[in-house]
């Protein structure tokens, strides 16, 4: 019995230990403080810029391979490897607004010694656009050209299609392009200049390593130096003595990244200080993090969540006789009722408010751009369809979702059964939560269970988005890292359909025709009018509903400092920037 | 097949029983769990009694969170109802106390059907490759060998990845990796008994194969099915916790204690109770399968008896 | 062929503990050819893997194709990007593919038969190269959670078996239960938030170059096989103690102490060292979860990866390694189960019906 009793004690002591808390801030223990632990959500692809494009690898490579111009986290550009910033106004973007001579910045050195020069800048390009395995072929389809026109200069043509049918044509080569393309301003122009994707890339090296670059041999321009990758969850880089920039104004040493799938595990890595920096966090509990010291970082975001009306549902769409109904005016049939009492059921503030899923970063979304972006509507404005919104009960109106409810012929209602709407959403936990909560409030406010959620794997979701079979609604989330409204244009232009991410496969005239004049014009104004007619359709037609924008937010180590000029709003970090506190 | 065979068969068995619950009685571990399961199991089918299913599934998010102990306003069924949250409420302000009850409803189908599938396929293979021997014997044990060259876990994630997320697949993903072990405990069995004198004998007299494996065979094997059964029973509700926290197990709002757990892991910090009351059900149950499980080898295996 | 072991979470039965490999001991001298049998036997089965793993992520929905490309690709480039990585083939064509070569400028690969299946669709590196260079983190992972699984799983059998039914029992029992009966990622989850989060004395992500950060993971892994390893202790325990010779020592007067550890255990361990073996081949399967709850950079979250990725010749480079590890280490616990046991072969031939019967 005696031993019995001392196990019991030793149980409760170890119950004791358990249950100790034990607030300490984060430590520095067993790190070297001059190595900066950065957490990414998963393990990087290749470190080759012009082939992978996932925010993991763009994170480690935008300390490498530096774009010719940059973006600063306000939004304005800034010359890097160019010398000044391509404009009407210095004459360095010709007259029709299409071709810009970019003046490289003499000097600068690859971390291997070799020259930049303008060679580079055309191999880059040429790898983006042909190579077979690059990811962001689509993202600078609108480059005719690169040409050399010295060893410091590269002029750059931008254009469009000759003609929309060429569309199924995969361009696979500068002769293709001449082909089929014809010189056009182009909106996003220095955008997508400024996109990681471009960062420029070592000819002779990338030549010479063939497979092995971006896993082995990385090199490149920039601030820090690529040093080894020991396992694919962790790549270490060290700073680079001889950039061109001041090496003595970039603050740590050495950046190790660090994958990390597990949220709540990232949570407690950032408590006891192993890592330094980390933005797929859980946002449950932040007031913990905040307790135990840790600096709380968060801006408004780039991440629109919003739902997908399929178009082509029979009980959703907008179809007529069989066929897609979308060309400006149509007329309302049953379909049309219950798409809107659907849309009006819904009010996405609670989920903002909810803890395991927004908990407060995120606010409530009136429409299908990003706020702050061209042709975004701030507020309410009468007489727009903007005008239900507001900000604390987003378009929800119970009373409005019940007429169109009431709305729908009796042979219609008769073939709603419960759960008959499917949602499909993707198999996060994240999205399922959003979708169920959908459900819950489509329920409590027709009074009828009409939505089934359907978790899919996302491969699957876009494979059945480029048809519209197999689903009514779909909720999803858009992240547009050119900050520029035409890449957010993707989910509803009529050009997309086919691509899988025009889920709703909306086609309507009127928008497509002035997401082309945003596309292809410079001009500030015109764009944004053009932005503002899109918007104002699509919020009347309804195909989406915009949802919530996503708040950036990061927890870093307190001694890590200049975080509001060095995060992004597309969640990534100028690490070169970041200062040391202690 | 006469109904007198089986009642000689259960005859028979009854005088057995009564031995062995002699012997399995001394091990008081063993009852203990066995009264254990037994409570949960009487907790599953009376779930609905306890608690209406309704209720457990539905948000209520004014109530997210509460502690233990404390009382909300539930609206459901169209009234407001003033609710005691026994052991506090999930995020969505659901009863956790009534998702366990109901969890425990699905965790026990997980494993009591996962193992009868294995029980059933592997018992029938294992039976053919005994008995049969031959081609039959190389091909079955082959394929086993295939399937243990796998590991457990790879071969879930990769079963439920490819078929998708349902709970029949992942009953078929649980039962898979169980499979084997039955193949090789009722082919080894077989071949022990086939060829010993009284087995011929009865097949010289006329008996037929099904008869021969009735009288002979299946009393021969029952205890280490049994006793594997009991202890898989276990492992499969520990399997379905896993694939969960893979993303992979059953979803919510479907109350089960696996769902529950890996739901919980992001509230360690801010609602440790969450995560404690599917987790000690989980372990309870687990452990109860296995003591019980260790309980009935040791009765049932005739070195050990004193 | 001997029965290995049995599937699910390790749970063995005494069914295991009698398992004797018969062909070698019939044929006694003839070791080599047993071996080489056991080789050649390797072929159908990793053969039959391939083709199992290989359907199974012909039919996962991902679309390696789509993920390549990122949003927005057009329907052109979509379809050329399936032509390339050879998708648009029929399943047979593409599994005739893995086995024996795909010929492309990009993507192609000599085939498994001539081992190279060229680079990961996600991570582009050469498959087996980084099989070969996570493995060894696996091993040490799965070799320290053996050793700890041993080191407790041992002494804690034989304090039970020297007790059978006592309190002590129970409690011993219970305990070495309670490992194999929580889910892994919470025992996990509970022992970083105590040790990693509260008392700071270990580090919450494991690394392989600093044995601090595997204690953690270590404990947590070993946890199955330690219950594993404590009941097969004991009931072997259990079984010998009630041995004629052990009897006769008992009667000769020799005190409790020398007949437990002189003539018992050594006897005893016999089946648990066997035991201890196929745990560690199940092992290096199960560090899957560890892996993944640490950040540990394994082979197990490389293959989860692949799977969700839809990652096919990663994934069937992993699952045929692991499969050929898992048939040599079973085979290597089979050969020295003969060695360790010398007096196997009488105790066999006259044993031999109370070890069947009790299958």
């Amino acid at each position: 019995m005696k031993k019995f009793l001392s196990i019991v004690l030793i149980c409760l002591a170890l119950g004791g230990v358990v249950f100790a808390q034990a607030k300490k801030g984060p430590t520095l223990r067993n790190r070297d403080p001059d190595t900066l632990v950065f957490v990414l959500a998963a393990a990087p692809q290749p470190l080759d810029p012009n082939i992978y494009t996932t925010l993991n690898e763009a994170q480690i490579m935008r300390e490498i391979n530096e774009t010719l111009i940059g973006m600063k986290s306000d939004n304005t550009f800034y010359p890097i490897l160019a010398e000044t910033i391509p404009t009407i106004q210095n004459g360095l973007v010709s007259k029709d607004g299409s071709v810009y001579t970019i003046k490289l910045r003499k000097g600068v050195k690859f971390h291997n010694g070799n020259p930049f020069t303008a060679d580079d800048v055309v191999f880059s390009f040429n790898r983006i656009l042909h190579h077979p395995k690059s990811s962001s072929k689509s993202m600078f389809s609108a480059v005719l050209s690169v040409v050399k026109v010295d060893d410091y200069t590269v002029k750059i043509t931008f254009g469009k299609l000759k003609d929309p049918e060429y569309a199924t044509v995969a361009l696979t080569s500068w002769e293709d392009r001449a082909k089929y393309m014809t010189a056009s301003p182009y909106g996003p122009a220095l955008n997508i200049l400024a996109h990681y994707c471009s960062g420029i890339e070592d000819k002779e090296t990338v030549e010479a390593a063939g497979a092995d670059y971006g896993t082995k041999i990385v090199v490149g321009t920039g601030p820090y130096k690529f040093v080894s990758w020991p396992n694919p969850q962790e790549v270490q880089l060290t700073r680079n003595e001889a950039w061109w920039g001041d090496a003595n104004t970039v603050a740590f040493k050495n950046i190790v990244f660090r994958a990390m799938s597990e949220q709540p595990q990232v949570n407690n890595v950032l408590i006891t200080g192993e890592v330094d920096m980390a933005f797929n966090l859980s946002k449950l509990d932040i007031g913990n993090l905040e307790r135990n010291g840790l600096v709380i970082t968060t801006k408004p975001g780039v991440t629109i969540w919003y739902g997908v009306f399929n178009m082509n549902s029979d009980l959703v769409g907008q179809k007529k006789n069989g066929k897609l109904d979308l060309s400006g005016q149509y007329t309302e049939g049953d379909s049309t009722h219950l798409r809107r009492a659907i849309f009006y059921s819904i009010n996405p503030v609670p989920f903002i408010k909810q803890v395991d899923i927004f908990n407060g970063y995120a606010v409530p979304a009136n429409q299908m751009m990003q706020p702050g972006f061209l042709g975004y509507v701030e507020g309410a404005p009468a007489g727009t369809p903007f005008a239900e919104f507001n900000e604390k009960t987003w378009y929800y109106n119970k009373e409005k979702a019940k007429a169109e409810f009431a709305m729908l012929s009796p042979e219609f209602r008769a073939k709603l059964g419960p759960e008959s709407v499917t949602l499909v959403v993707g198999n996060v936990t994240d999205r399922v939560k959003i979708a169920n909560n959908i459900k819950d409030q489509v329920k409590t406010t027709l009074g009828f269970d009409l939505i089934k959620v359907v978790p899919m794997v996302n491969a699957q979701i876009i494979q059945q988005s480029k048809t519209g079979d197999g689903y009514d609604m779909v909720v999803t989330a858009w992240f547009t890292p050119t900050m520029d409204p035409d890449y957010t244009c993707i989910i509803y232009g009529g050009d997309s359909i086919g691509t899988g991410m025009n889920g709703a496969l909306y086609n309507n005239d009127i928008v497509n025709k002035n997401i082309q004049i945003g596309r292809y014009s410079l001009d500030r104004k015109t764009r944004e009018e053009a932005y503002i007619k899109v918007q104002t359709q699509l919020m009347t037609d309804k195909p989406y509903f915009p949802m919530v924008y996503e708040n950036v937010l990061f927890a870093s180590h307190p001694r890590v400092g200049n975080l509001d000029q060095a995060i992004f709003k597309t969640k990534l970090v100028d690490i070169h920037l970041l200062t040391r506190l202690q | 097949m006469s109904n007198q065979t089986f009642l000689r068969f259960f005859k028979r068995q009854s005088k057995n029983i009564s031995q062995f619950w002699r012997q399995f009685s001394r091990n008081k571990l063993a009852v203990a769990s066995l009264i254990l399961v037994l409570i949960f199991a009487l907790i599953a089918i009376f779930a609905d009694v306890l608690y209406s299913y309704d209720f457990v599934t539905s948000n209520s998010l004014e109530n997210a969170l509460l502690k233990p102990g404390e009382t909300g306003t539930v609206y459901f069924q169209e009234k407001d109802i003033e609710h005691t949250f026994i052991l506090g409420s999930d995020n969505y302000g659901r009863d956790i106390l009534g998702r366990l009850v109901h969890g425990a409803r699905i965790s026990m189908i997980i494993g009591f059907v996962t193992v009868a599938m294995a029980v059933v396929i592997g018992g029938i293979l294992g039976a053919i490759a005994g008995y049969k021997g031959g081609l039959f014997d190389t091909i079955i044990m082959r394929l086993t060998d295939i399937i243990l060259s796998i590991p457990t876990i790879l071969m879930s994630i990769a079963i439920v990845a490819a078929l998708g997320n349902s709970f029949f697949n992942l009953l078929i993903a649980i039962s898979t990796s169980l499979i084997p072990g039955y193949i090789r405990i009722v082919r080894a069995s077989i071949i022990s008994i086939k060829d010993q004198e009284y087995v011929e004998a009865a097949r010289v007299i006329g008996a037929g194969d099904f008869r021969i494996v009735l009288k002979h065979i299946l009393p021969n094997i029952t205890s280490p099915i049994i006793v594997q059964s009991t202890l898989n029973v276990g492992s499969s509700i520990l399997s379905a916790s896993w694939l969960s926290f893979l993303g992979l197990g059953i979803l919510p709002p479907k109350p089960e204690w696996g769902n529950m757990l890996s739901e919980a892991r992001e509230f360690i910090q801010y609602a440790p109770h969450l995560l404690f009351a599917p987790g000690i059900a989980i372990l309870l149950t687990v452990l109860a399968y296995n003591i019980i499980g260790d309980g009935l080898r040791d009765a049932l295996d005739p070195k050990l008896r004193r | 062929m001997p029965a290995l072991f049995i599937g699910g979470a390790g749970m063995l039965s005494n069914a295991d503990i009698a398992f004797v490999p018969d062909q070698y001991f019939r044929k006694g001298s003839v070791m080599f050819r047993y071996i080489m049998r056991r080789i050649l036997m390797l072929i159908p089965v990793l053969l039959g893997v391939t083709f199992i793993v290989f359907s199974l992520m012909y039919i996962t929905p991902s679309d390696p194709a789509q993920m390549m490309l990122g949003a927005n690709a057009s329907p052109a480039a979509y379809k050329q990007m399936r032509e390339d990585m050879g998708l648009d083939a029929p399943f047979i064509v593409q599994y005739g593919r893995f086995l024996f070569g795909y010929k492309h400028p990009v993507f192609g690969y000599k085939g498994l038969l001539f081992g190279d299946l060229g680079r990961s669709y996600v991570s582009n590196r050469i498959i087996f190269e980084l099989i070969l260079s996570s493995f060894p983190n696996t091993l040490i992972l799965s070799v320290g959670a053996l050793i700890l699984a041993l080191l407790l799983g041992i002494p804690i059998g034989i304090i039970s078996a020297t007790k059978p039914y006592s309190v002590a029992d129970m409690v011993f029992t219970v305990f070495a239960l309670l490992g194999a009966s929580m889910p892994v990622f919470w025992i996990a989850m509970v022992l970083i938030y105590t040790f990693a989060n509260n008392l700071r004395i270990f580090p919450a992500i494991a690394n392989p170059r600093d044995f601090l950060s595997l204690v953690l993971p270590i404990i947590t892994l070993s946890m199955n096989s330690m219950a594993i390893i404590m009941r097969m202790t004991r009931s072997s325990m259990l079984d010998v103690m009630q041995q004629d010779y052990i009897r006769t020592a008992r009667v000769k007067g020799m005190d409790e102490k020398t007949v437990v550890f002189k003539h018992a255990l050594r006897n005893a361990l016999i089946p648990v060292v066997t035991v201890a073996g196929l745990q560690f081949g199940s092992l290096l399967g199960g560090a899957v979860l560890t892996e993944k709850i640490f950040s540990y950079p394994g082979l197990g979250s490389i293959m989860v990866d692949a799977i969700f990725q839809k990652d096919t010749p990663q994934i069937l480079g992993s699952v045929c390694f692991v499969a050929i590890t898992f048939t040599v280490i079973n085979l290597a616990v089979d050969i020295l189960y003969g060695f360790i046991d010398p007096r196997i072969k009488s105790t066999f031939s006259t044993k031999k019906k109370l070890v069947r019967g009790n299958q």
